[in-house]
Parts: structure tokens; sequence; C-alpha cells
């Protein structure tokens, strides 16, 4: 390497510790027995289970954090289905299918991108408490279904698709609805992979909305229940035990980023070119 | 002309999507527009007002100061976010040993929620016995209260926002920075150019369209930030955090005053959208 690398390579590796200090921070405590909290070593000198034990086995106020977790892995699951099966056609009828309406329609939910989840939650609520959703699994399910971010990945993609292939296949006399699902689908794996994962990631995390959608402890999904429970760290006894439900709650992300960093920075490029 | 004839397969495969997209989107913001001109209760609307929700807010104070807290926020983040993602993209655009490490590391924030993230960060700036005073106390300094101050609180939100939001804007910067022909500073290195000037005179004005998109963005997230604040200091001390949306929040889902409060949202939605109106307008003409 010569110099001017090896500084480089430095300066990256300070801003690098200083970047993961936080995390690293509350992994150690999330090991630390309570009274190590108002010593404030960066390395807590002892080290204990009983935090995680009592996440996983103590009810805090009502939240408990596998109740949470199983609520977050309902939603989750519920919505990245929910999301591909109705973004993958969508896309494709944006994409490669003229029909009334179509530029409008997509111009609206480019649009819809720029506005502040805030303004809706309001008259979300109204509409969710009208139809009996609070507090339920599917009132936080269902407005996060119509997401923008899969559409606008998918149409790109099949945007650029081939003209070529889908005459072969019509001339053989397939079906529109058997080119997209024989054909389209098949070429567009990746993009649906990185759909998949970024909604996965969106729905295990999402706050505002379940915020204000849930108020029994029961209903929270992870987020919101780290939250609740955040604000009754005032007593030290507490805190490392939040601090070991936020480390224990973020690591099936972390275990989604590291194996699925390649589509998740893939389709957040600009372009979103997945190649 | 038989290839004109109506095929319903697009509709079918468009329809659900649409359809969700209107019920749980497009109805809510018509919505929330609608509710703004009405006092509306939590038993639903009392009396249709037109505009007097908008009025009223621009008679409060609260509302004022709240304005500025939002806007005194933008001011420090967006430059912030900009200047270190630009930064960070440039020191990670080009090979180095253990380059795809570095890049996890600072992408990987991405998939940390905002509830987790803001317990980090209080945990880190805990007074005395946090990192960031025990630091400061090693080099002699005084710790703070940080959190309980003003002017710092805003400042450690900021912080907070930075640090989940910044690995995406790299991702983006750095997707522009591959797009500029390494040709060039071949060139300028010929010329006895230095990183300095390559920065400014090569990779800043190549890249302007991705930092258009940097600064529209943290724009937006400014405008838009909630969670941080609301784990972090609930909008105190002193309603020196409390952001417009805080604001909203309160007003919403304390106070029930529904109508006020879908009013709020709409005047954050117009400022978002003028600010970045500008924006775009700004960056076209000076290309």
């Amino acid at each position: 390497m010569r110099n001017a690398e090896i500084g480089r390579w430095l300066l990256l590796l300070v801003l690098a510790v200083l970047w993961f200090v936080p995390l690293v921070s509350l992994t150690l405590y999330s090991f630390a027995p309570p009274s190590e909290v108002l010593k404030g070593n960066f390395i807590p000198s002892q080290w204990t289970l009983d935090n995680f034990i009592k996440v996983l086995f103590d009810t805090t106020r009502g939240v408990s954090i596998p109740a949470a977790m199983w609520n977050s892995t309902v939603i989750m699951v519920c919505q990245v289905v929910g999301i591909l099966l109705l973004d993958v056609p969508a896309a494709y009828a944006f994409a490669r299918t003229k029909f009334v309406g179509r530029n409008v329609l997509f111009a609206l939910i480019l649009v819809s991108m720029m506005m502040p989840g805030i303004l809706e939650v309001i008259s979300l609520y109204d509409l969710m408490a009208n139809l009996g959703l609070v507090n339920t699994l599917a009132g936080i399910i269902l407005p996060g279904l119509p997401r923008v971010i899969g559409i606008f990945i998918l149409r790109q993609f099949f945007m650029e698709v081939p003209r070529d292939l889908e005459e072969a296949a019509r001339i053989d006399g397939a079906s529109e609805f058997q080119i997209f699902l024989r054909i389209m689908v098949p070429i567009a794996a990746p993009a649906i992979m990185t759909v998949m994962i970024i909604s996965a990631i969106y729905s295990w995390n999402n706050f505002l909305w379940p915020l204000i959608v849930t108020n029994s402890p029961e209903a929270m999904p992870v987020p919101v229940a780290i939250a609740y429970l955040s604000a009754d760290t005032s007593a030290a006894l507490n805190y490392t035990v939040t601090l070991a439900a936020a480390f224990l709650t973020s690591l099936p992300m972390i275990l989604l980023f590291l194996f699925g960093q390649r589509w998740i920075v893939s389709g957040m490029r600009p372009t979103s070119g997945i190649k | 002309m038989a290839r004109a004839r109506f095929s319903p397969f697009p509709y079918l495969m468009a329809g659900p999507y649409v359809a969700l997209f209107a019920v749980f989107v497009a109805y809510p913001v018509i919505r929330a527009l609608y509710m703004s001109l009405f006092d509306w209760g939590i038993f639903g609307p009392n009396a249709f007002v037109g505009f007097e929700n908008y009025l009223s807010l621009a008679t409060d104070r609260r509302f004022w100061q709240s304005f500025w807290v939002t806007a005194t926020f933008a001011v420090i983040y967006v430059p912030m976010v900009t200047a270190i993602s630009v930064l960070l993209a440039v020191l990670l655009h080009r090979k180095l040993p253990g380059i795809g490490v570095f890049r996890t590391a600072f992408f990987l924030p991405i998939v940390i929620n905002v509830a987790v993230a803001a317990i980090a960060f209080n945990w880190l700036f805990e007074p005395n016995i946090g990192t960031v005073d025990k630091v400061l106390h090693f080099l002699g300094l005084p710790g703070q209260s940080w959190l309980q101050q003003p002017g710092w609180a805003l400042l450690v939100i900021a912080f907070v926002t930075m640090w989940i939001n910044l690995g995406f804007m790299v991702i983006i910067l750095l997707a522009g920075l591959e797009n500029i022909p390494d040709e060039l500073y071949e060139a300028a290195r010929l010329d006895g150019a230095t990183p300095i000037d390559n920065l400014v005179y090569i990779t800043l004005p190549l890249l302007r369209p991705i930092l258009l998109i940097v600064v529209v963005l943290s724009t937006v997230h400014a405008f838009q930030i909630f969670g941080e604040v609301l784990i972090m200091t609930e909008g105190g001390p002193f309603g020196s955090t409390t952001v417009m949306t805080m604001l909203l929040y309160e007003e919403g889902f304390e106070r029930f005053a529904l109508g006020r409060s879908a009013a709020i949202g709409v005047v954050i939605t117009v400022i978002i959208a003028a600010l970045s109106f500008v924006q775009f307008r700004f960056f076209r003409r000076e290309v």
C-alpha cells in the first residue's frame, strides 16, 4: 500500500470504530449486571446472562419481548408475502402493459413517496378505529402493504427486460399471464429477492404507524415494545434489561443484513440496476 | 384493428395494488386535508371551521416554536449528513484491504430500528456514566447532561438520526462515484492535480445529481423526524426538541384535537414539498 492508502485505511478504521461504539456499548452492557451501570466503564468488569433471562421470561408493565417478537414475526411474514403478491404483478403491469390511467397512477404513486407518514397517521387512525382494527395485528399490517419502494424497484427491472423474450413465447401461443408467470417472474428473481429483504427490514423496524395503532402492550411489535420499556429506564435496575432486549430484537435484522447486504445495496441504488 | 381490443390483463395485474393504495395511502391523505377543516374531536367532527385551524396555528406561539426547532434541526442535520456521507463515500469508493468490512460497518445501522438506536445513544450520552462523558472526563473536560440541556439535546438527536440514515446516503453516493470515469482522475493526475482539486473540480460537480438526492432526502428526513425525539426527550427539555411532528402527535393523540393535528400535518407536507421544489430548481440552475 502506498502512503496515501495507509492514511485512508487508518482514517476509515477510526471512523468505523466510532460508528460502532453505540452498538458495541449496547451489546457489552446487555451482558452486564445492573451494578455495573453506575461504574460506567466502557467494558464492564462483571458478566451475566441474567438480563436475557429476564427479557425472555419476565413481563414488564404488560410487555413481553418474546410476545413482541412473535407479533413482529407475524407482521413481517404477512407484509412480505402481501407486498410480493401485490407488487410483482402491479409493477409488471406498470412496466410492460398499457392501460387507462397508467401514467397518472404511477405519478401519484411516486408523489406519495414524498408524503410524510405523519400526515396520514391521524386520518388512518380514524379509519382503523371505524374498522375496529385498533390494537390488532391486521391494523398494523394492512397500511404497510401498498408500499411504493417495491413497485419502484420491480418496475425498473421489468422495463429493462428485452422484448424478444416475450415475442418468442407469444408466437408459441402463450397467454399474457403465462408469459408473466413462466418467463418474467423467474427472470426477476434477484429483484424480487431485493424487495423481499427490504420489505422484511421495513416491516420489523417500522415504528410510527404501529406506535399509533397499538396502545395495549400485548399488540405491540418490537420497536414499540422497546420504546415502551425504555420509558422506564429511570430505575437503573431495568437499564441493562432494556439494552438486552434491544440487542436481542436487533439480532435477526443484523443477521439478515449480513446475509442479504448485496441485495439491499443493489435495491437502494438510485437506478436500481439489478444485475 | 384487432390489436386494439380491450384486454383485462393489465387491470387484473395492477388492480389489487391500486385498490390498497387508494384505501390506505390516497384516501388518508385526502381525508387529512378534509379533517383539517373541522373542529374534529375523539368522537368525530364537531363543526366545520374552514381555515380556522390553520389561522389559529399562525398565531400559536407553540407552533412557531416547533417550526423554529425543526428548522434549526434541519440546518444542523442536512449539511452534517451531506458532508459526512460524501467524505465516507469518497473514502469507501476505491479498493483497499478490508474495504468490504468497512462498507458493512457503515451500512449496518440501516437495519437498526429507531427505538434501539435511541436507546443506544441515550446510554452513550448518559450524564457521568455514559461513554461520551467518560471520554471527556479522561481528557480533563467537563461532562454534560446532554439530553437535559436545550442546545445539546437537539444536537444529540441529530447524531442519532444521522447514524440511522447515513448508510443509505453513502450507498447512493457510491453508486454515483462509480459512474465517474477513472480517465478523468488519470488526466487530472497528469496535470498535477491534488486530491482536493480532484474533489472540487471532478468529484463534486459530477456527483451533483446524487448530491441533490442526498440533500432533498435529508431535508425530508429532518422535517419528519419523530421517533428519536419521542423516545429520547419527549420534546423536552422546555420544548427545545418539540419538533413539528411532536406537536402534531401531542395535539392529535394526547389532546385529541384531530382537526388541528391534521392541519399541522398538512403544513409539514407543504413545507417539505416547497423545500424540495426550491432545492431542485437551485441545483438545476447551477448546472
